[in-house]
């Protein structure tokens, strides 16, 4: 059995320790920066951030998707102020500096009077992001230019799970409009680490939404916790990119009680609700294969390092990706989309939007449960005697099998902590690099 | 029925003060029982957008689009006891100011008024939440009844999630 060191507690809030985070571990992984949906057309841009850094996400007139460092290259301004939009070019407010589409410094006011001739015009583009990919619409980039593909970098295990339960709809995933977005108080691991394995929190701090379900109060907006029958089994899974590149997922559902209650519950809102749901179950077992175990969706997870996802457990739950954007060692933003199967009809659209809203969202009936436990957290966090103190992350079996073995990945108990376990010993083994 | 002697204005300035009164008191069912059955309450997030909005048909993603029965399972949470934000009790205190009634057509009438939320808890974690309401009010024998309440925060990021109602 191997001992798990937890790793000291100023890793939530040295500065020090942050900053070489934001230049190591976001300056070299695949980092999500937003969806085709949000950006259709050629001109359409978005802007984002990659770790603290903001960027620009916009479709260029070959209709690639780019990113750029938010930012002029000659007194460091922002040139792009929208949160989205659609332009032929960005135009920096201080001097009048403009970059196209294309990132190329196309404009620069009084280029010819007032520059030199060898002015070095073409290296002063804007910054782009290394390598740009697309992956079933989702648009990650990274910083660094050598590295794991994107593919190798989620990993095999991880890529059956994403292909089989967020993105098996045929036409794809379509983004709503409307982008929440609320500071956390404290450190983006905390929550990237409770998305990706904390299935154990969920019965304490969610209380008030248990109590509801069971009081039958809640039966509009039911997640996979309250669509079970008797053959329901709930797992949690690891799953290891390049170089164990810790990816999680939580409340795998097996079984196919699940399935029955989504179709009783499908009969409230429509024909065409069933028929969806029941094409959704038929599609998901095929490609279960004769792999064991009737898995039919998993709830939640995180790709390392901070995109986490919510609501792929039941099919009446918008799909939500959720950003946090590191704003120092003891502030995050929380960044979240919402996300519909274009395949489902629009009533169907119309209730996934809403128990979103109801549920895991800025002001649901789950999400700011979580966010009251970290600022109590961040409370006790950076103080004289607490502040090195080693938080437990001992739950759950330390051993290497899966329960599963036939299903990609590291099946586990739901209840566990291994998850949280190798996310700090990859962050250790990154920061350790980085040392040297 | 609208007294002669009295306002409109002040009297639906009058009926928020009490609805202030009742949610800064934290007598929910009270205020529920000031929303029409047929109430839509509705909050959208802020966003800045360049150039013309986006054609993007699908429904909102939204803080708030409830009904009276989604409007009703909010307050069951915060009854259970269970919802972290009252445990302990959370302090809150309204402002409500600038009352304006855009237009009336008996038995309806469009008011405007902003609002300031200040909500208090553990000791020193204080959130403040301001903007403005436009409010279809329904008139009754004894007072309103809201009949649609649209909510725009001012604010493009929320200092912490919302627990609380407008």
């Amino acid at each position: 059995m191997k001992h798990f060191s937890a790793p000291g507690t100023e890793i939530y809030w040295d500065q020090a320790i942050y900053e070489r985070e934001m230049a190591t571990i976001y300056g070299s992984a695949w980092l999500f920066v937003g969806h085709d949906t949000m950006i259709p057309n050629a001109g359409d841009f978005i802007t984002n951030y990659m770790g603290n850094d903001p960027v620009i996400v916009v479709r260029d007139r070959s209709n690639a998707p780019r990113v750029y460092l938010n930012r002029c290259r000659h007194r460091g301004n922002k040139v792009c102020l929208h949160d989205s939009g659609s332009t032929k070019s960005f135009r920096c407010s201080y001097h009048g500096w403009t970059y196209g589409l294309g990132g190329e410094l196309a404009a620069v006011p009084l280029l010819d009077k007032a520059y030199d001739a060898d002015f070095p015009r073409d290296e002063l583009g804007l910054v782009s992001a290394a390598r740009v990919t697309t992956y079933h619409g989702m648009i990650f980039a990274t910083w660094s230019a050598d590295g794991p593909s994107l593919d190798d970098y989620l990993g095999e295990d991880l890529r059956w799970y994403l292909e089989t339960f967020v993105f098996d709809d045929p036409e794809g995933l379509e983004v709503l409009p409307g982008r929440h977005r609320y500071v956390v108080p404290g450190n983006w691991k905390m929550l990237s680490e409770n998305f990706g394995g904390d299935m154990y929190h969920f019965a304490s701090t969610h209380a008030s939404i248990v109590m509801l379900g069971r009081a039958g109060q809640a039966d509009r907006i039911q997640a996979n916790n309250d669509l079970r029958g008797a053959d329901t089994t709930f797992y949690s899974v690891e799953c290891k990119g390049d170089r164990n590149i810790p990816h999680g997922l939580v409340q795998l559902t097996c079984g196919t009680g699940t399935n029955t209650a989504e179709l009783s519950q499908a009969a409230t809102i429509s024909p065409d609700a069933v028929a969806w749901v029941r094409a959704r179950h038929e599609r998901r077992r095929r490609l279960l294969g004769d792999r064991p175990s009737e898995a039919v969706a998993f709830h939640t997870g995180t790709i390392w390092p901070n995109l986490s996802m919510n609501g792929f457990g039941a099919a009446f739950y918008a799909r939500t990706f959720l950003q946090w954007q590191p704003r120092g060692p003891e502030e995050t933003d929380a960044w979240q989309w919402a996300f519909v199967e274009k395949s489902a009809p629009p009533e169907v659209k119309e209730r996934m939007a809403f128990v979103l809203t109801q549920r895991q969202s800025a002001a649901g009936l789950v999400a700011p449960d979580d966010m009251d436990n970290f600022q109590r957290m961040h409370d006790v966090l950076h103080t004289a005697r607490a502040g090195k103190l080693a938080f437990n992350y001992d739950l759950g079996a330390k051993g290497e099998a899966s329960l599963i073995p036939g299903l990609p990945g590291t099946v586990m108990e739901a209840v566990s902590e291994r998850y949280h376990r190798s996310f700090y010993e990859y962050w250790d083994s990154v920061m350790d690099e980085s040392r040297r | 029925m609208i007294d002669s002697g009295v306002s409109l204005r002040e009297r639906v300035a009058a009926f928020y003060a009490y609805e202030t009164m009742l949610l800064d008191e934290n007598r929910l069912r009270d205020w529920l029982d000031l929303c029409d059955d047929e109430i839509r309450y509705v909050m959208p997030m802020r966003e800045t957008r360049l150039g013309p909005p986006s054609s993007n048909p699908n429904p909102p993603f939204y803080l708030y689009n409830d009904d009276k029965t989604s409007l009703d399972t909010r307050v069951a949470r915060l009854e259970t006891g269970m919802a972290l934000v009252e445990s302990p009790p959370a302090a809150s205190q309204r402002l409500v100011t600038d009352v304006h009634v855009l237009s009336s057509e008996p038995p309806f009438l469009v008011a405007r008024s902003s609002f300031l939320v200040v909500q208090v808890r553990d000791e020193r974690n204080e959130t403040q939440f301001t903007g403005r309401r436009t409010d279809r009010l329904r008139v009754v024998d004894n007072g309103f009844r809201i009949l649609r309440r649209d909510i725009l925060l001012v604010h493009y990021v929320l200092s912490r999630t919302i627990s609380m109602f407008f």
